[in-house]
């Protein structure tokens, strides 16, 4: 039996990154089907060479096959043991409390010694032991029980690496790497996910409820169901939205071929020599494809975006839905960090003129410096275990410069694309919320510019609210009183930056820093009377600047340290214009 | 026929006021830019590889822990390899879509403050080693009540330095964007 030293010790976090890894593991070698089957001998080669071919090839196949179903079988097995491990060391530190509080001692191989000394009336002395020894008994059950759980879990595993390692997991006679993959699944039934009105609570409800095969299971076969779903564990979805990207952007290349060669095709029946005019059917043709083929590069490049910018280490991707061309724009959600485990949370939502292709590797590596910052000034206070999350939200139509500025439906002066998107970011927040039962981080709100407006949206609908909202140039919340805002009362923090006049004008609700209740965070360069120096952050686009007082202010929102944060009055030219007989916001 | 054409009115009317706002919307937002060329993908690719920052800002690190000891006597540093953290290049000084990579190397930090006494001298030799890397300080600044806060940047490649204390001491240092694949942090 394993000694209760070496449980204690045994760090599940490894594990959980071999379940990752064989996660990427397995979708690569799946995603080989295709050369696999490419790289087959002809059918019509006839030779002794030939036969040779086909039987290396098949020997390679067949080995192939073996690897996907073992690697396949693991991840359940793998998944069930970081769970029990977990909870077998939580249910020890339990039994561990209990029993110093009872006066007992527990040391590394488990066995119990009672050094309390009391002092009895003789005849207390036999029910006194009786107890104790019961008590005593009681505990020996209690962490035998656990480490027997301890040892079954790691023999599951060792069996099933053991056998996978020696090719000894049944593929069922399959064809191909995928159907390898599906047969060791086979068994997996999984009831479907409730309806996405349902809310993120149902649908970690509904998670829970899966056996570790049938989320496996679910992974494999349908992972758009769960790539996007609130509720639903940052670690899961981050690997089913991968899972989804070689495929989405091979279909993206296919799609803008096709398009390209029927335009071409087009192109060619009309050279500029021909004397027939094309006919009006052809030339709205082209002009369809040439909008298609527009269309489908945008959507090209917001993938190859995501790709890059979750290349590194420490990125989960949270959001994945590039659209189909005509529909919405390209969204996405990437977190620096683990949303699962941090203990600090927060959630940036950028405005005017972003687009995934664009701007996701900027605003992520912007999170990065908010990261940065939130956890050095953690390790500063002695809270360096602390762990931190970031997550640029790019999940709704961001008002844009080109022709919709004159529709009313989605201009950056209407507040309709910031209510859409609210609705939707607020479901991202209640996610998070639902997806940590029992565990509940500390959540930031971070909403800049018009993306300020839509966090405004947002937090008028959560159902759990957040720990801390910070504007910082905002036109507006939507509102004009915070009560209406779901925050922690106290904790709606702005930052208006000298010469931001964005942040001034009031267009979507009063101005944010003129709000009864508000916390005026200073963006300023000023010398305060204790010598502390301040840097500005001038203009619109300047808070998140590393060194800055905006961006220390931010990280220390994040990391709940407001004891730490510089406040500041936030008032400027654009304040005091409002004092002018007459005048209106705009 | 009058709804109609006064629905129709209605709507040029709100396309028109929704296109004033926008306009004046469009130019507070990005009226006050700094107009200032973007740098390319060839700009990048001529800095140093991204694994070469690696190195030399490990090395500077090392020679300002040293400089803090020798200046206040030795402290029991340590460092944490997972704060590090990656990033990619878009940091708005580039063209969209570059290829490169900015890494915050880990943090080493000791687990006592820097005393008000101790910050001057501390100032001075981190300063020091910083000026030999092409650092200079900016940003905020706090010396105050045993809280501590000292900013740096390097110009060439947009280097970031921060040291500061509470309770705790901690220093950290940011590449700037530079091509080549990262070393990463284990």
């Amino acid at each position: 039996m394993a000694r209760l030293a070496d449980v204690e010790r045994w760090d599940t976090g490894q594990l959980e990154a071999v379940f990752g890894r064989l996660g990427s593991a397995r979708d690569r070698l799946v995603d080989l089907d295709g050369k696999l089957a490419g790289c087959a001998p002809p059918e019509g080669w006839v030779a002794p060479s030939a036969e040779a071919a086909r039987a290396a090839h098949g020997g390679v196949a067949e080995r192939l096959r073996r690897v996907v179903a073992g690697v396949t079988a693991c991840r359940p097995v793998l998944a069930h043991t970081v769970d029990e491990i977990e909870a077998v060391k939580r249910e020890l530190q339990t039994a561990r409390t209990n029993a110093a509080a009872a006066g007992f001692e527990i040391d590394a191989d488990s066995t119990i010694s009672d050094p309390r000394t009391v002092t009895l009336l003789p005849e207390q002395v036999e029910q006194y032991r009786a107890g104790r020894t019961q008590q005593m008994q009681t505990l020996r059950t209690q962490l035998d029980g656990l480490l027997a759980r301890a040892d079954a879990a790691d023999a599951a595993l060792a069996d099933i690496l053991t056998r996978a390692a020696a090719g000894q997991i049944d593929d069922g006679a399959s064809t191909n790497l995928a159907s390898a993959a599906d047969h060791v699944l086979g068994g997996a039934v999984v009831p479907d996910p409730p309806p996405a009105e349902a809310g993120p609570n149902a649908a970690r409800a509904w998670w829970a409820g899966l056996s570790d095969t049938q989320r496996e299971a679910m992974i494999l076969r349908s992972p758009w169901m769960i790539g996007n779903r609130d509720g639903i564990p940052s670690t899961v979805r981050d690997e089913a939205n991968r899972a989804q990207l070689p495929d989405q952007l091979a279909t993206l290349d296919s799609d803008l071929a096709a398009a390209k060669a029927r335009l071409a095709q087009l192109l060619a029946a009309h050279p500029a020599t021909s004397t027939e005019p094309p006919s009006s059917a052809d030339l709205a043709e082209v002009a369809r494809l040439k909008d298609r083929i527009g269309d489908l590069q945008t959507r090209h490049e917001a993938t190859v975006a995501i790709q890059s910018t979750i290349a590194l280490p420490d990125r989960q991707l949270l959001l994945l839905d590039v659209g189909a061309p005509g529909g919405h724009a390209p969204h996405a959600a990437v977190a620096v960090g683990n949303v699962d485990t941090a203990k600090h949370v927060a959630v940036f939502t950028p405005g005017l003129t972003t687009t995934v292709a664009g701007d996701l590797g900027d605003y992520t590596k912007d999170m990065k410096g908010v990261r940065d910052v939130a956890t050095a000034e953690l390790k500063k206070v002695g809270r360096g275990g602390e762990e931190v999350a970031t997550v640029a939200w790019l999940g709704y139509d961001a008002p844009q410069l080109d022709s919709t500025l004159f529709d009313p439906d989605r201009s950056v002066a209407s507040a309709d694309p910031a209510k859409a998107g609210g609705a939707d970011l607020a479901r991202f927040y209640d996610g998070i919320a639902a997806s940590r039962p029992g565990d509940p981080p500390h959540v930031t709100a971070l909403g800049h510019s018009y993306g300020s407006t839509t966090t405004g949206y947002a937090l008028q609908q959560t159902s759990v609210p957040v720990d801390r909202a910070v504007f910082f140039g905002s036109p507006g919340l939507g509102t004009d009183s915070l009560g209406q805002l779901h925050v922690a009362p106290g904790h709606v923090e702005v930052l208006e930056a000298r010469r931001d006049v964005v942040a001034d004008i009031g267009r979507f609700g009063e101005d944010p820093n003129h709000l009864p209740g508000v916390r005026n965070l200073s963006s300023e360069a000023t010398r305060l009377p204790d010598g502390t120096v301040l840097a500005a952050s001038t203009g619109h686009s300047e808070y998140l600047a590393p060194g800055t007082t905006s961006h220390h202010n931010l990280g220390l929102a994040v990391a709940g340290l407001e004891d730490k944060q510089v406040v500041g009055p936030n008032v400027g030219f654009g304040d005091y214009r409002r004092e002018f007989p007459g005048w209106q916001p705009p | 026929m009058t709804t109609v054409r006064g629905f129709r009115v209605h709507r040029v009317h709100a396309a028109v006021a929704t296109l004033v706002t926008a306009l004046v919307l469009i130019i507070l937002t990005t009226g006050c830019a700094k107009e200032r060329p973007l740098l390319t993908q060839a700009d990048l690719d001529a800095r140093p590889p991204i694994t070469e920052m690696q190195d030399r800002y490990e090395g500077m690190l090392q020679r300002i822990r040293a400089a803090i000891d020798a200046a206040v006597g030795p402290r029991e540093w340590y460092v944490d390899n997972k704060s590090a953290s990656y990033g990619t290049c878009g940091d708005r000084n580039f063209v969209p879509n570059v290829i490169g990579r900015d890494v915050t190397l880990p943090f080493w930090q000791f687990d006592r403050p820097i005393t008000d006494a101790e910050w001057p001298a501390v100032k001075r030799a981190v300063l020091d080693v910083l000026g030999q890397y092409g650092f200079q300080p900016g940003g905020m600044a706090v010396d105050t009540g045993g809280d501590h806060e000292l900013n740096a940047y390097e110009t060439g490649y947009g280097g970031y330095f921060n040291i500061g204390n509470k309770i705790n001491t901690v220093m950290r240092v940011s590449t700037g964007c530079h091509p080549g694949e990262i070393r990463i942090y284990r």
